[in-house]
């Protein structure tokens, strides 16, 4: 490897591992030199302007705070991931179960699809206290509003993804003697598995602010409750902590949610890839 | 889908007759932009055991309605159909059936997609993959069992589909412009293919194609259609003997079987300059 740092590196056939981790890592070149540039902008302004802690903490004060009270972090986010993970658990399945209702049958695709589709204009954030007036102040009404959030969509994108079906394909599969069960389990569903990651993709980047909206509305743990607990208390440097555990864990999940995916489709990625290289 | 039951289900069904398709005045029309249109009018075919038959006629003239009608997939408004002794819209799951796009699963490898229709009748998976695989070089796929059908040609990827439609060894096959999707050279390559699968193996074969050529090469008898609504305008017998291949294209015998097909073809005009549904009209 002697070009390694060339205009357009020539996909060599000797596929050096440096050379294959740099153009991996080439696409994220520009957003992590503008995060950083944000960040070095930041410190500079609140040293230049001398703003005061509580006003707005330099990034390497919110650092210090992050390392200072990574126990009481770690305590709250803990609480605040098992939300999304059983919010989003009962999101996904409910969405799943209602998609495969809507796709399979005609009177549920007129009677509840309108319904799911409407209930999306009710704000969420209005109905989080009327759930503490419900089910009380435990974990459940944060769960449901994660998944309320969540539920959308995952439901409308699989519905998409069921109805996106070649006719052509299920003559097919019909004439190869298919049961209508069968064009469900093995064309429908495949086809709709890329649709469902895309709408898992999208809900598991909202979960975590619904977790947040969650423990706004009343809760005893978890970081927005650290956050709504730490703003009066003008500990900005700690809700900025916070904030940037929750903006981590959001990317964390989305990244899983993509692992998974490339996992569980492989022939998705790879046909995506070779369409667009020259076929031979 | 509407559980019609056709009236001509009681017709005796003879399963020793030697012809494995029998279409009787089929009739079909659709409805298009609210209007009914007749697309197929008292049309009959015969194939006979083994027979390898085309139809060929213009664009838009019923003749996939018509497949379609025989694979069971679609009904007729009158007439009926027989497919290997079995009435009607029941022979879906009996005819194999292939179609111009390859259909081929993204999600399956060659080996994969090729034994769907075994799997989709409860054959265990590990007996249809060797299945198969005794197969894959006949339809020269070797070596490709195991890719996913986007890194295939277009000629490979119709060798994958007929595979699969060929595993279910079914009697009759009805294939609706095949190779339509292909290139010129993949396209002869593909019908010398057909040609020597089909004088080996003897299958029951209806071919819908555009191609005159691909029409004579193949088949025992051609069909030809119509414009709309499509009816049987003449019948021609191929008397060529075989085993036959491409260079025959160019002999004389051909060459007068095609000036007679395309007579055929061109015998009908229009009597009015037509639109193809679709175009706007006030």
């Amino acid at each position: 490897m002697s070009n390694q740092a060339g205009e357009n590196p020539a996909p060599g056939k000797i596929g050096s591992k440096v050379g294959s981790i740099m153009s991996k890592l080439r696409p994220w070149l520009a957003p992590v030199m503008i995060l950083v540039g944000i960040v070095v902008l930041w410190e500079l302004w609140v040293k230049v302007w001398n703003i005061p802690k509580w006003q707005l903490p330099s990034p390497s004060e919110i650092a210090k705070e992050l390392s200072a009270s990574r126990s009481l972090l770690m305590g709250h986010t803990l609480v605040t991931l098992e939300e999304i993970v059983l919010g989003f658990i009962a999101a996904l399945a409910a969405g799943l179960l209602l998609a495969t209702g809507i796709a399979y049958s005609r009177i549920l695709e007129r009677s509840v699809y309108p319904l799911v589709i409407a209930s999306q204009t009710v704000p969420i954030i209005a109905i989080a206290p009327l759930l503490l007036i419900w089910v009380g102040y435990g974990i459940a009404p944060k769960v449901i509003v994660v998944a309320l959030i969540c539920f959308y969509p995952i439901a409308v994108n699989t519905v998409d993804g069921l109805k996106a079906v070649d006719p052509d394909m299920v003559n097919m599969v019909k004439t190869l003697g298919a049961s209508r069960w069968q064009v469900f389990t093995k064309l429908q569903m495949p086809t709709a598995m890329p649709y469902m990651f895309s709408g898992i993709k999208v809900g598991i980047s909202v979960s975590v602010i619904a977790a947040v909206i969650g423990e706004w509305v009343g809760a005893s743990a978890g970081l927005g409750y650290l956050i709504t607990y730490s703003q009066p208390l003008f500990l900005t440097a700690r809700v900025f902590a916070a904030i940037v555990v929750l903006s981590a864990m959001g990317i964390s999940l989305f990244v899983l949610a993509s692992v998974v995916e490339r996992m569980m489709l492989p022939w998705h990625y790879t046909e995506k890839r070779a369409s667009s290289i020259e076929r031979i | 889908m509407a559980f019609l039951c056709t009236p001509w289900s009681l017709m005796a069904s003879d399963p020793t007759s030697p012809n494995k398709i029998l279409v009787e005045s089929v009739s079909k029309s659709f409805d298009v932009d609210g209007r009914r249109q007749l697309v197929l009018d008292a049309v009959d075919l015969t194939v006979g055991d083994g027979e390898f038959v085309s139809i060929i006629g213009p664009s838009g003239c019923g003749k996939s309605t018509l497949l379609n009608i025989v694979a069971g997939l679609d009904t007729p408004d009158s007439g009926a159909t027989s497919v290997a002794g079995i009435q009607g819209g029941s022979s879906l799951g009996q005819v194999g059936y292939m179609q111009q796009k390859d259909l081929l699963l993204p999600w399956r490898t060659v080996l994969d997609n090729a034994i769907l229709g075994l799997e989709l009748n409860g054959v265990p998976k590990r007996q249809a993959r060797s299945r198969a695989l005794e197969l894959t070089e006949t339809f020269g796929l070797d070596g490709f069992e195991n890719q996913y059908p986007y890194a295939l040609s277009g000629g490979m990827r119709q060798r994958a589909a007929f595979l699969r439609t060929m595993l279910m060894d079914q009697e009759v096959m009805l294939l609706d412009e095949p190779f339509g999707a292909l290139d010129a050279l993949t396209r002869i390559q593909m019908q010398e293919w057909l040609l020597k699968l089909w004088e080996s193996m003897r299958k029951t074969i209806v071919l819908i194609t555009h191609d005159m050529d691909e029409a004579i090469l193949l088949s025992d008898r051609v069909y030809v259609l119509t414009p709309r609504p499509g009816r049987i305008a003449t019948i021609l017998d191929v008397n060529l003997p075989r085993p036959r291949n491409y260079e025959q294209v160019t002999e004389p015998a051909f060459s007068r079987l095609k000036s007679r097909l395309l007579e055929h073809l061109r015998e009908k005009k229009p009597e009015k300059p037509r639109f193809i549904t679709g175009d706007v009209r006030l």
